[in-house]
């Protein structure tokens, strides 16, 4: 009776606040003897666990008292219980061992009479659940939702989630039961269920759709916000999995919005309607009405959740959003970070051509206000807007370069690297603006403030290393008259300071420019020329080597400091640069410097372009070269491991174990070996070696260099045409200002062109890996959760005794025996299916060589077009039809092309699209549509627009077609079927109206003289037909035809004529005689005839 | 889902700390200074809401008592702030007028309170009337036990 209460512990605390850690310590060893001593009733160790429990939120350890705990909490009675378990729920976690005491306490407690004990023992098991407990207690759990008590079963539902969470294996055997929780009599407890069941479908939602109507129901017929909430919640969850599921709820929740005077639930279904609902604009519309009341409340919290869901909204309708532009952008001052960081994200969806500068400049005005890690946010948001979708807003390159420099010169901006590659970036790609912009560049280098910038913000240096390296690069774009000040500026010490690589610029760039002046006027004007586009005569206007002497002077003075630097990078650059220059003299006192000049002049002629960061797994390995091979052979002797120190233990045995010993050496270099392969297929730097086949696919890659999918420059007229294009369409979808806003902008027209090209193409095989790779690093839990729940439940799974461990071995085993059973199936399925597929090739190159007798046609009265046969596998069948677009204005009409897709399969496909590996010959105008669903059985179609380069051949236009089937047993990952369209010529040509006389007269004139002729076998139908047929198979327009013979006209899409004469000859033969204005196309119509 | 649930006095003492998902002892310590760090300074009348690692944090401020909640990014935040209210408000009628004083001689009890409110980080009874009957309920099961003890 002399132990200290919680009172006393309390108070000697607050009275000991000096010496707190010698208080405390003298307490917990009070609290140890308390611990040990011998009471029945447990009521001096309860309360010695409570006053541990209160040091432990204060950050003092309990672990060690655990056992005690568990003591306590088995004691008869409900105060001394009630305290154990509150030591237990605070102090146990994972690691905890003497957890497993309390399995059998648990089973017991959940036994009790009194509600109250079942109530904490369930209270407890929430809190410490381990995987064991989990898997021990879950039957018993169950068992609890059954109790007669709603006090007991709303707990026991609750804590199914925290035991599928640890014990995922439970959810589909408990499931049913959950289920009926849904229609219980107790509120609270359907509830319950209904917050258990949303978390579970937020990570899953498409194993909880068949849910929807019971959700629906309850939807409608509830009056409890804290209920509808989650119910709100978890439809919100399922709409984008079903689309008519959003359609349904458009009316309760347009009533819900209007209605409810809860903030709370009217927030909940407008972000329900910002994830699955916006399709429906109607709600979408009266959801943003209400969330602006939500920004321009008064109320922060309301401020900020209206900002947030704007967010999701603007990722599809960004429109909707802009129209609250001034409201969203008031909102960058207000106070709170938060609030101001929710501003931002929107505003990347509001930026228009029309807008950007306006947007930017109030973005600036924040980054001179604001501080510290907004600032940078504001500057990173500035460079986001304006570079996205390659400089699609900017029409001045000229404002956006002033732009980032002016940022630069921000103090404590630290977004250095992001503005280096902007800087880079478009002065690279945007030719029009290298001059200003090396004249910024020239302006940044020579600012000394920028320099001693650099000495506080590390990435300032960043900024001057891009300065240094496009001054140097262009630097035929200079000014003689800066030259010099330049080349100080690139040498002086104050240079010292800045980083390694920066320094290394920095004098290779000096080198560049002195390498660039020392030209003589003769030689350089044509090739510098072609190479950098400088207008020539401003070149040969330059004085030799005047300045270039200069230049020289400074190199010579300067370098030898340089060539002192402790960085070895920065050494040697400058002892290159030197030595070049000595022999420069050399030559000079030779005179035979205009030789020396050209090679130096050589050395920076290739213009330097961007690489795609993938471009080098274009490269094949060459032959003969193993780069898996080691070079040498080390014994493996790192780090001591087991088997050795457990070797030296076991010193007695050694002749066996030697030999032990060797063989496990060997397993463990090949282990290493392996691992190290591994470890090298994820490594970005290594270059992997592919197998033979690999090899040969890359080489005839490298050869089909045409095929390779290259952005294309479109600095000829026809990329000009197609932006036109692009705005056109742009000004019908938008609103009436803005459609005559753009083209008004003086600069939209002509807007620079941004060559956003690379070098390379980038690998696409990469990037899919890359995919695949995110896919997987998944949310782990949300996988393991992913549990078909509309499966009936297998007889192994129905056993409600999960408590031995070994039963539950034993049926994973059985089960996993089953399982191969079925992949071994499965596999022979697979098999089988590999010699259709082989079967289905045969076919299709049999198709190929029959072509000619199918494209005469013996039997059809009306002749039509036969769909070519794209590709197909065993659940999906796909054909294709070409032809030119007849009623196109632009001025090259696309080849229009559709594709019709057969679900030849038994599940369900959603969804199905095509991917078009486009190339320099074959692009595509109109990408694509994607199928949502293809049933069994039925088919439908995918429509694309290709514009092609040129018709003199036909084009193979690579493809894969991409489907994810559904349904039970399918297969989870998406299927792609690579396959290859060809586009033959005839698909170019375009049917065009003429008059006879005109016929005749392009026929009389020179405009179409190259001809060909070819035979068809008309096969005993009358001439009619066949001229029909020739009609239709090369898309021509009869032009006149009498008796046995017509004339049929067509012209291609990139403007060719093509003229054919057919008349009928003795037998069944009809002679086709074309004139064309273009040879090949003309002998390839032939051809095809 | 709460993850878990902090209460924190203005000076930065921790009054309760529930945790909905299992860590370290050495995690929590490190959480419970992190997020009430950000808590504490930030000034009034900004917003309830704190965006933390891939969670959000809910808190209120009532007289010199943080209440902190961290939630799933999902959560709705409203109906968090008013879990806590209702928290607020139960403790307020179970203490009459409660203090700071009083959650810190009887922390027990707030723990008691809040797993009648929330279990597994979700919340389990929506009325307070309720709550407070079955507080009250268990308080007089454990009278009864100790008169029995001490007869």
């Amino acid at each position: 009776m002399f132990e200290k209460t919680l009172s006393d512990l309390v108070k000697g605390l607050r009275s000991n606040k000096r010496r707190e850690a010698e208080y405390v310590s003298k307490c917990i060893a009070e609290i140890k003897e308390e611990l040990q001593s011998k009471d029945k009733s447990h009521t001096v160790k309860a309360n010695a666990v409570v006053k541990l429990a209160y040091l432990q939120m204060l950050g003092y350890d309990m672990q060690w008292a655990s056992f005690h705990i568990v003591e306590v909490m088995s004691s008869p009675g409900f105060a001394q219980k009630r305290l154990g378990y509150l030591g237990a729920s605070v102090s146990f976690n994972d690691e905890t061992e003497v957890v497993l005491l309390c399995t059998n306490m648990f089973k017991k407690d959940f036994q009790d009479a009194s509600p109250f004990v079942v109530g904490l023992a369930i209270n407890c098991l929430a809190n410490i659940c381990t995987t064991d407990l989990a898997r021990d207690l879950v039957a018993d759990v169950v068992q609890l939702m059954n109790s007669n008590r709603a006090y007991v079963r709303k707990k026991a539902v609750l804590v199914m989630y925290k035991i599928f969470l640890k014990f995922p294996d439970a959810l589909r055997p408990s499931f049913p039961k959950l289920k009926e929780k849904l229609e219980d009599r107790d509120t609270s407890t359907v509830s319950c269920a209904v917050n258990v069941i949303c978390e579970l479908a937020r990570k899953n939602p498409q194993n909880y759709l068949a849910l929807a109507p019971i959700f629906f129901k309850l939807l409608t017929h509830t009056a409890n916000n804290w209920m509808l909430i989650k119910i709100v919640k978890l439809l919100g969850a399922l709409c984008p999995l079903e689309p008519r599921l959003g359609k349904k709820l458009v009316e309760p929740l347009t009533n819900l919005i209007n209605t409810t005077p809860a903030k709370s639930l009217l927030y909940e279904a407008i972000h329900t309607v910002s994830v699955g609902m916006t399709p429906h604009l109607e709600i979408v519309q009266l959801s943003m009405e209400k969330l602006k009341d939500f920004v321009e409340d008064e109320d922060q919290n309301l401020k900020y959740l209206g900002l947030l869901a704007m967010g999701n909204f603007m990722k599809v309708h960004p429109r909707i959003v802009a129209e609250h532009k001034t409201m969203i952008l008031k909102c960058l001052n207000d106070e709170d970070i938060t609030i101001r960081h929710r501003a931002l994200d929107l505003v990347s969806g509001m930026v228009t051509k029309k807008n950007l500068q306006d947007i930017v400049r109030i973005l600036m005005e924040h980054v001179d206000n604001s501080e510290g890690s907004f600032r940078h946010d504001l500057v990173d948001k500035i460079i986001e807007v304006s570079s996205a979708n390659g400089y699609a807003a900017v029409t001045n390159f000229e404002w956006y370069i002033t732009t980032l420099c002016k940022l630069a010169r921000v103090p404590g901006v630290c977004n250095g690297l992001n503005l280096k590659n902007q800087l880079m970036d478009v002065i690279i790609r945007v030719r029009a603006v290298r001059e200003f912009g090396v004249a910024a560049m020239v302006d940044i280098l020579r600012d000394i403030d920028m320099l001693s910038q650099c000495s506080r913000d590390p990435t300032s240096a960043e900024v001057m290393y891009a300065a240094a390296w496009l001054v140097g690069e262009f630097s035929d774009l200079l000014e003689d008259s800066k030259r010099a000040g330049v080349m100080d500026s690139l040498l002086s010490k104050r240079v010292m300071c800045l980083p390694e690589h920066v320094q290394s610029v920095y004098l290779h760039s000096a080198l560049k420019i002195y390498v660039s002046s020392d030209l003589p006027p003769m030689q350089q004007a044509p090739q510098v020329a072609e190479a950098a586009a400088v207008p020539s005569g401003a070149v040969q206007a330059r004085p030799a080597n005047v300045p270039s002497a200069q230049l020289y002077n400074i190199l010579d003075e300067r370098l030898p400091a340089f060539e002192k630097s402790t960085l070895l990078e920065v050494q040697e650059r400058a002892c290159i640069c030197h030595h070049l220059l000595e022999l420069v003299k050399e030559a000079e006192s030779l005179g035979s410097e205009t030789i020396l000049q050209s090679q130096f002049e050589s050395m920076f002629l290739d213009e330097l372009k961007p690489v795609a960061p993938k471009a080098q797994s274009k490269v094949p390995v060459p032959e003969g070269l193993d780069l898996d091979a080691r070079i040498h052979d080390v014994e493996l002797e790192d780090e001591p491991t087991e088997d050795e120190s457990e070797h030296s233990a076991n010193e007695q045995d050694e002749d066996s174990d030697g030999e032990k010993k060797k063989k496990k050496k060997k397993e463990k270099s090949s282990g290493w070996t392996e691992k190290e392969r591994k470890k090298r297929i994820t490594d970005p730097f290594y270059l992997g070696a592919k197998t033979a086949s690999e090899e040969q696919a890359v080489l005839l890659d490298a050869q089909e260099v045409e095929a390779i999918p290259i952005f294309h420059l479109s600095d000829d007229e026809e990329g000009g045409k197609k932006k036109k294009r692009k705005s056109k369409k742009k000004k019908n979808d938008s609103d009436e200002d803005d459609g005559q806003d753009e083209p008004s902008t003086p600069n939209s027209s002509n807007a620079p062109l941004v060559h956003m090209g690379y070098e390379m193409p980038d690998a696409d095989g990469d990037d899919e890996d890359a995919n695949e790779d995110a896919g997987a690093s998944r949310d782990e839990l949300a996988a393991k959760l992913n549990v078909d729940l509309s499966k009936p439940l297998k007889a192994s799974e129905k056993s409600k005794d999960h408590s031995s461990k070994r039963k539950d071995e034993t049926e994973s085993e059985e089960e996993s025996e089953e399982e191969d059973k079925k992949s071994k199936k499965d596999k022979k399925k697979d098999s089988g299916k590999k010699d259709k597929k082989k079967k289905d090739k045969k076919e299709k190159s049999d198709k190929k060589s029959s072509k000619k007798d199918r494209e005469s046609p013996r039997e059809d009265q009306c002749p039509r077009l036969i769909p070519r046969s794209l590709g197909s596998d065993k659940m999906i069948k796909a054909t294709y039809e070409a032809k030119a677009a007849l009623d196109s204005n632009a001025k090259v009409p696309p080849v229009i092309v559709t594709v019709t897709l057969t679900n030849t399969g038994d599940f369900t496909l959603q969804p199905v699209s095509i991917n078009v590996t486009t190339s320099m010959n074959v692009r595509l105008s109109t990408p694509p549509n994607e199928l949502q669903l293809l049933g069994p059985g039925s088919s439908a179609e995918i429509r694309m627009e290709l514009v092609v380069a040129s018709v003199g051949k036909p084009h193979k236009v690579k493809c894969s077609i991409k489907y994810e089937a559904t349904g039970e047993g399918a297969p989870a990952a998406p299927i792609t079927v690579p396959c290859e369209m060809l586009l033959p010529c005839s698909s170019f040509l375009v049917a065009r109206a003429m008059t006879h006389d005109e016929f005749n007269s392009l026929i009389g004139s020179n405009s179409t003289p190259h001809k060909s002729s070819a035979v068809i076998e008309a096969g005993g139908r009358p001439f009619k037909h066949s001229l029909h047929l020739l009609a239709s198979l090369l898309n021509l327009r009869v032009v006149h035809s009498m008796d046995g013979a017509a004339c049929l006209y067509a012209m291609s899409v990139l403007g060719h004529h093509v003229a054919v004469l057919a008349k009928a000859k003795g037998g069944s033969m009809v002679s086709v005689d074309m004139r064309c204005s273009d040879e090949a196309l003309c002998q390839q119509l032939c051809n095809e005839v | 889902m709460i993850q878990f649930f902090l209460l924190v006095s203005r000076q930065g003492k921790c009054r309760l700390s529930k945790w909905y998902t299992t860590y370290s002892d050495k995690d929590k310590k490190k959480m419970i200074r992190e997020v009430s760090q950000m808590c504490l300074s930030r000034p009034q009348k900004l917003c309830n809401f704190l965006e933390w690692r891939e969670y959000k944090l809910i808190y209120k401020r009532y007289a010199s008592l943080f209440f902190i909640t961290c939630v799933d990014k999902t959560d709705n935040e409203l109906i968090t702030l008013e879990v806590i209210h209702q928290f607020v408000e139960v403790l307020d009628r179970y203490f009459g007028n409660v203090c700071e004083l009083d959650l810190i001689f009887n922390f027990h009890k707030a723990y008691y309170i809040l797993d009648e409110l929330l279990i597994a980080g979700e919340q389990q009874e929506t009325s307070k009337k309720a709550i407070l009957k079955l507080i009250t309920e268990q308080d007089a099961v454990c009278e009864e036990g100790t008169d029995k003890d001490m007869q």
